[in-house]
């Protein structure tokens, strides 16, 4: 494309010049570029209960985001598996554009169409150009609201579906299994299709996911380098069902459990956790995640090893040097996940198991260096999200589902970097240590999969 | 023994002219309904290809019962003759669509 462009001799006078320019302005660089103002942004609410928040962007990249909190924990068992469908389905058919012709539009507008699901919510975002998205947020509605669900067109899919159900990796599926040991239901549900129920979703089932859980108290329209009243007036117009249906699920509740799933892998992969603060309780959740970094997650330098320091692996790997571990804190809205997840040789993973369970009992005498490591890379973390314009929108979008009012305007907690900055500075020691010491005395739960001859079982955990 | 798949302006105009045109097409007397006898063009395999099971079974079996009908030189009795009124194009909201579909595409990759 580029050679076709500075062919034409008109462009080409002006590529010149461009060039000239630049080569001349070299030496003096001038920062006349709009910097982002970067204000805590603010959710509105609509008439129909949309939750509508949009943040100036200078990214010549716009993105825009429908939410639903419909995620894999409102699924109930006759439905389990519902979301991982319902992702693999997204730009297929609806009421007025065929499958086809969804992805020719968007490819022709160099846009990217993508659907996004969690245990929380599920998304659809479009990213696109800044001059180009205004007209094609038409699509982006009709693939999140109006969606036809054609039974061939779903059932032409379960291949992907499949494929994903298959690689994935041992860690993961850990993960999964600890939600499900941990929680039983709701936040046990995993995000994945459990393998008896792929391609037991027929159109009638999805639907009627979609008609209960797409509705306006459920929605919110996030979007970024777009005008607000732009995204308000297509979250107006969204065709969503209008009944709140049960807006809260059921309270999830921790049970100490484990499952164990034995493969013919020769390692065993161990995820192991208590119980964590959620989200809405904000301090908690953030101490936690202090508490994570200062226990160690593992080389944040590509090939590193410089993680030698962190009290989990040097415990870890003190008990075998083959062994790799890295700490883990999950949070929802209501209730979260700490803990560690390991991959270690099947010979010596009981060892490096009970090596992992002691730091996380030892997690309350934890020194203030570490802390302060763990503050800082915490910090760092969060800064740099703000960086990239597609964790950005997925985080205001995340705040925007999970905490904004339905009843009123609000201010979305962690939507820019001062708040951040306050929020983790205001921190102190003695908050990490008060929620380490909960873990340390709390009852855990664990998953392992891989080969577990000599992976412990939960109550042989001291 | 394929049949125009259009309806005919013309003859639409005269409801009783179209059935009496329909009888005389012949393949009700084996039991079969407009839409068994379509040519098997690449839109009307994709239509099928989409359509519930059970309607396909059932045109399955009329085609069978065509088939053996035909090979031993005989026709239905009478009142098993498919009826102008039960005849009810089950393929062609699907068929109508798998051909909207096909032209949107053509009109793509038209350059």
């Amino acid at each position: 494309m580029a050679s076709t462009v500075t062919k034409a001799p008109c462009l080409r006078s002006v590529w010149r010049k461009q060039h000239y320019a630049t080569a001349a302005a070299a030496p003096a660089v001038k920062s006349s570029y709009n910097k982002p103002s970067f204000q805590p942004v603010k959710a509105s609410v609509l008439p129909n209960k949309v939750v509508v928040a949009g943040a100036e962007s200078v990214s010549p990249v716009s993105r825009v985001s429908i939410i639903f909190r419909a995620g894999s924990r409102f699924e109930n068992y006759d439905n389990l598996g519902c979301t991982h469908t319902l992702r693999i389905a997204a730009g297929l058919g609806t009421e007025h554009f065929t499958h086809f012709g969804i992805r020719r539009t968007i490819q022709q507008a160099g846009g990217n169409l993508t659907c996004t699901t969690g245990r929380e919510t599920i998304t659809y975002t479009l990213e696109m150009t800044k001059d180009k998205i205004e007209d094609h947020l038409k699509i982006l509605e009709e693939v999140a609201c109006r969606q036809q669900f054609k039974p061939w067109e779903v059932s032409d899919n379960l291949p992907r579906l499949k494929l994903e159900l298959a690689s994935r990796s041992p860690q993961v599926w850990a993960v999964e299994l600890l939600h499900h040991a941990a929680f039983r239901k709701g936040l046990g549900n995993s995000v994945y299709c459990p393998k008896h129920m792929v391609g037991k979703h027929n159109p009638e089932l999805l639907k009627h996911y979609v008609n209960g859980h797409f509705t306006g108290e459920r929605a919110s329209v996030v979007g970024m380098g777009v005008d607000v009243p732009l995204l308000q007036n297509m979250a107006s117009g969204l065709s969503l069902q209008s009944g709140g249906g049960s807006n809260s699920s059921e309270p999830s509740k921790f049970y100490s459990a484990e499952v164990r799933r034995y493969t013919s892998s020769p390692f065993a992969v161990v995820a192991v956790a208590g119980q964590a603060a959620g989200l809405k309780t904000g301090k908690d959740a953030l101490a936690f995640a202090v508490l994570q970094r200062a226990l160690g997650i593992g080389p944040l330098v590509k090939w590193g090893c410089g993680s030698q320091n962190n009290p989990l692996t040097q415990k870890v790997q003190a008990a075998d040097p083959n062994a790799s571990a890295s700490a883990l804190s999950l949070s929802y809205s209501d209730v979260g996940l700490f803990g560690f997840i390991l991959a270690a040789p099947a010979e010596s993973a009981g060892k490096a198991v009970e090596a992992g369970v002691q730091a996380l009992k030892a997690a309350d005498s934890i020194g203030d260096a570490e802390l302060a490591r763990g503050k800082a890379q915490l910090l760092s973390t969060l800064l740099m999200a703000f960086e990239s314009g597609q964790s950005m929108v997925e985080e205001l979008g995340l705040q925007a589902a999970l905490f904004a009012s339905r009843s009123g305007d609000s201010t979305l907690p962690m939507s820019a970097p001062s708040q951040v900055k306050a929020a983790i500075d205001g921190l102190s020691s003695a908050d990490v240590k008060a929620v380490a010491k909960k873990i340390a005395s709390g009852k855990l739960a664990m998953a392992a999969v891989g080969n577990l001859c000599e992976v412990p079982y939960l109550d042989q955990l001291k | 023994m394929a049949v125009s798949s259009k309806g005919s302006g013309f003859l639409s105009q005269f409801p009783s002219l179209k059935k009496w045109a329909y009888n005389l097409s012949g393949f009700n007397k084996y039991g079969l309904h407009h839409d068994d006898c379509l040519d098997e063009t690449e839109d009307v395999k994709e239509a099928l290809r989409r359509l519930p099971q059970d309607v396909l079974d059932r045109r399955n079996f009329r085609i069978q019962r065509a088939l053996h009908l035909s090979l031993t030189k005989d026709i239905l009795p009478k009142e098993e003759w498919t009826k102008f009124e039960e005849d009810n194009k089950y393929l062609q909201p699907y068929l109508e669509e798998v051909k909207r579909e096909r032209m949107e595409r053509e009109e793509w990759n038209k350059q």
